[in-house]
């Protein structure tokens, strides 16, 4: 019903921002994400940003995530160091 | 009232109903019939291999290559695939008016270096100008005929065999993709479009016993394995987790919606080897610049049809392409 | 392979032994897919019965929809379109079919683009085809409220946008579905939240559990609907906690609310159903297609009879049960909505069926 990835924002200007999929940077529409910030792990279907990407779940669950970008993947490993 | 459509030019199931309704009805023969990627004869007891492929690719530079590398990798993997070493070409270039000569020059100019790189020869070529607005910049058509250094063929593969990939799939795809859709990558997605003929060679020079090879270009990986399946009427078993990709190549395929394994490379070769032959052939190819990223990806079997299996354990059935693949969002 | 997966896999076998054969809805079409795709449906046998839903918009779009955007492609508009709506045929004709005849059929990655292709071509009328769930609709309403910015007069939506738990009413009270358990749509969960499924534990005691789509979120919703079916007790269950807040995305449920207003909508395999779709706002009617073109009525095209994709999207049958399935109706040559969506339940079956 619809496809949604989870990429980091590197740029705002305005409410559109430069979002990194890992190595992949398109633009996106923060129209409904009006407190995201530079940093922000968000999701984001037909170019717009609709949700915030929180890490903190169970962290085997999390090991278990073929997560695609590289973005997500330094951030998974921060929670993991924390978490252990 | 039937039209040509786009994913009749997609090299999968519509491709295959449009040669079989229209072109092969009338122009079927002993070499055609074989549909392997190159055409064998023999002459004064010496066998050769013939060719021919168009090329047509928007935009016409692109990261990694341009129309005139493309145009020449094509080929050249058609004649390797069948184990043959490339000798003498003939192309066709159909240029669009008002199409810069200088962007020509570079194209005609990578054309001629790979040729040189392989030292194979020019020997017919022929240029057309069609109205502005009916061609896509510059279309090349090119035929090629090379010596039969290795036997290999589809009527080879047994069960037992085992399957080795060269290089990461559907890089040639992405890059398009993210030319066409402007969409920045970090390092740049580059087309793996190359010529594989040195890397064949070397591998005919390991002791690693091949029965059979093909290019996966149009429809991907998937669709050739399938095509290879039912006409050697064999059955295979790939591994998803060993198929090489690279992450950025697999980020945009998320994007869009696309399954990697349908879509296209220029420079990647699948080889079919006896058994117990694939890590002799493995290390050979790691070691050639063109073959960093090879794998084992699978085996030969008895059963029918080609099962991925996938990286949870789970089982699918792959089939060939049907139509284009579009962007979609859901 | 991953061991937190093999265990839960592990598990869903020993809880399966318990249950006995049992039949699970997926509601979402990309829920489809990633389960043929990741090999998922062939884990747990026919003890383990999963049945797609009517979570794919191609599918549910009506004829009459698609008659329209053929209308207005062959009247001179510009159409653009996600990729998922060019291969639907109506009476042997698609945007597919027309793009080949000449009609200008863009296809588009975001709504926004649709909006940036009309200001780039201020000559052509564009009308994007606003398609798709909760999920889509605030993109939707977004490039609307930009071209309302612009002040843009070539620019309009045909909306079909569609609202998920009407439908979800209809398969839970229909006695002959007898559906154990939903697998609950993660990404309409994103914008809406988790009260708007209450009904189905609450009224008709079916647990129900919102999924993520990588394998393993997939997973552990199997897990968790079993354990819930075993203890007897039924409620809703969040496990895509990562993304799915309780509310929902409250500034994109303003922004639809704002844009669109709830309506009948008319499902393939349901009819029409109440407060099931979303139709544009009086305060955006310039950007409603419907009123900018006085388009013809098109409500009277019939489905091919041979055509199970109602009983499909219902999961009352199984692609495989259709007569035309794989004989007749291909990808190539689909002959209902559910082959033609990468996302129908057909198109994953014969894609991806083992």
């Amino acid at each position: 019903m619809c496809l949604a990835i989870p990429g980091k924002i590197v740029e705002i200007n305005g409410d559109k921002a430069v979002v990194d999929y890992g190595g992949v940077r398109k633009k996106a529409s923060l129209m409904v994400m009006p407190n995201a910030k530079i940093g922000d792990i968000i999701l984001v279907h037909a170019g717009f940003a609709i949700a915030n990407v929180k890490l903190d779940e169970a962290k085997e669950k999390i090991e278990a995530i073929s997560y695609l970008s590289e973005a997500v993947r330094e951030e998974k490993e921060r929670i993991s160091k924390e978490q252990s | 009232m039937r039209k040509i459509l786009l994913s009749h030019g997609e090299g999968g199931l519509a491709t295959e109903r449009l040669i079989e309704s229209v072109f092969a009805s009338k122009l079927s023969n002993a070499y055609l019939a074989e549909m392997e990627d190159s055409a064998i004869f023999e002459l004064d007891g010496k066998k050769y291999a013939f060719t021919t492929d168009a090329f047509i690719v928007e935009p016409v530079f692109f990261p990694g290559g341009d129309i005139g590398k493309l145009a020449v990798s094509g080929v050249v993997n058609d004649l390797a695939a069948m184990g043959a070493k490339p000798l003498f070409f003939s192309a066709d270039f159909i240029i669009e008016e008002g199409f810069s000569i200088d962007k020509l020059d570079i194209i005609v100019e990578s054309f001629a270096k790979e040729l040189k790189e392989i030292s194979a020869v020019l020997v017919a070529a022929d240029t057309k100008v069609v109205p502005i607005g009916q061609g896509g910049d510059i279309y090349i058509a090119v035929s090629a005929i090379g010596e039969v250094i290795c036997e290999v063929g589809t009527h080879m593969i047994q069960s037992g065999d085992e399957i080795v990939i060269s290089g990461d799939i559907a890089r040639h795809s992405a890059a398009i993709i993210s030319v066409r859709e402007n969409i920045e990558t970090e390092p740049t997605i580059l087309s793996d479009c190359a010529p594989l003929w040195d890397l064949v060679n070397t591998a005919f020079e390991s002791d690693a016993v091949i029965h059979a090879m093909r290019d996966a270009t149009r429809g991907g990986l998937a669709t050739i394995l399938v095509e290879l399946s039912n006409k050697s009427d064999t059955g295979m078993e790939i591994y998803q987790e060993k198929i090489p990709i690279n992450p950025q190549v697999s980020v945009i395929c998320e994007l869009y919606g696309f399954d990697p394994l349908y879509l296209a490379c220029e420079g990647v070769m699948v080889f079919f080897t006896a058994e117990d032959n694939a890590e002799k052939l493995l290390s050979v190819l790691k070691k050639h610049n063109l073959g960093k990223n090879a794998e084992i990806i699978g085996r030969v079997n008895n059963d029918i049809g080609v099962i991925l299996h996938t990286p949870i354990g789970g089982k699918r059935k792959l089939i060939k392409l049907e139509g284009e693949q579009l962007p979609r969002i859901c | 392979m991953n061991s937190y997966i093999t265990n839960i896999t592990k598990n869903i076998k020993k809880l399966l032994e318990i249950t006995g054969p049992v039949k699970v809805m997926e509601v979402c079409g990309t829920h489809t897919v990633e389960i043929s795709r990741t090999g998922i449906r062939e884990l747990f046998g026919n003890q383990l019965d999963l049945v797609s839903g009517p979570g794919c918009p191609v599918c549910v779009t009506p004829n009459d929809y698609i008659a329209k955007a053929l209308w207005l492609a062959k009247s001179g508009v510009t159409i653009c379109t996600f990729g998922d709506m060019i291969q639907v045929p109506v009476n042997n004709e698609s945007l597919q079919s027309e793009k080949a005849k000449g009609y200008d059929v863009q296809l588009t990655y975001s709504p926004t683009e649709s909006v940036e292709f009309a200001i780039d071509n201020p000559d052509k009328k564009v009308v994007f085809l606003g398609v798709g769930f909760e999920t889509t609709a605030p993109s939707i309403a977004g490039a609307i409220i930009e071209a309302k910015k612009k002040e843009l007069d070539n620019f309009s939506v045909l909306c079909t946008l569609k609202t998920i738990p009407a439908p979800l009413g209809v398969i839970a009270s229909s006695p002959n579905l007898k559906i154990q358990g939903f697998m609950l749509p993660g990404h309409v969960s994103v914008i809406i939240g988790v009260k708007p499924y209450r009904f189905l534990a609450d009224k008709y005691k079916i647990p129900a559990v919102i999924a993520g789509f990588e394998a393993v979120d997939i997973l552990k919703a199997i897990e968790t609907i079993l354990n819930m079916i075993i203890s007897g007790s039924a409620s809703i269950v969040n496990e895509y906690k990562r993304v799915v807040l309780k509310n929902g995305n409250r500034s994109a449920l303003q922004l639809i609310n704002d844009v669109f207003t709830s309506c009948p909508s008319s499902w393939r395999g349901l009819g029409i159903l109440p407060n099931s779709g979303l139709r544009i706002s009086g305060k955006y009617s310039h950007f409603d297609a419907e009123k900018r073109f006085n388009i013809p009525d098109f409500t009277d095209i019939e489905d091919d009879p041979m055509c199970k994709c109602d009983k499909v999207i219902m999961g009352i049958i199984k692609p495989y049960e259709c007569e035309l399935f794989k004989r007749v109706c291909t990808p190539q040559n689909p002959k209902g909505p559910c082959m033609i969506s990468s996302e129908g339940s057909c198109a994953a079956y014969y894609k991806y069926g083992y």
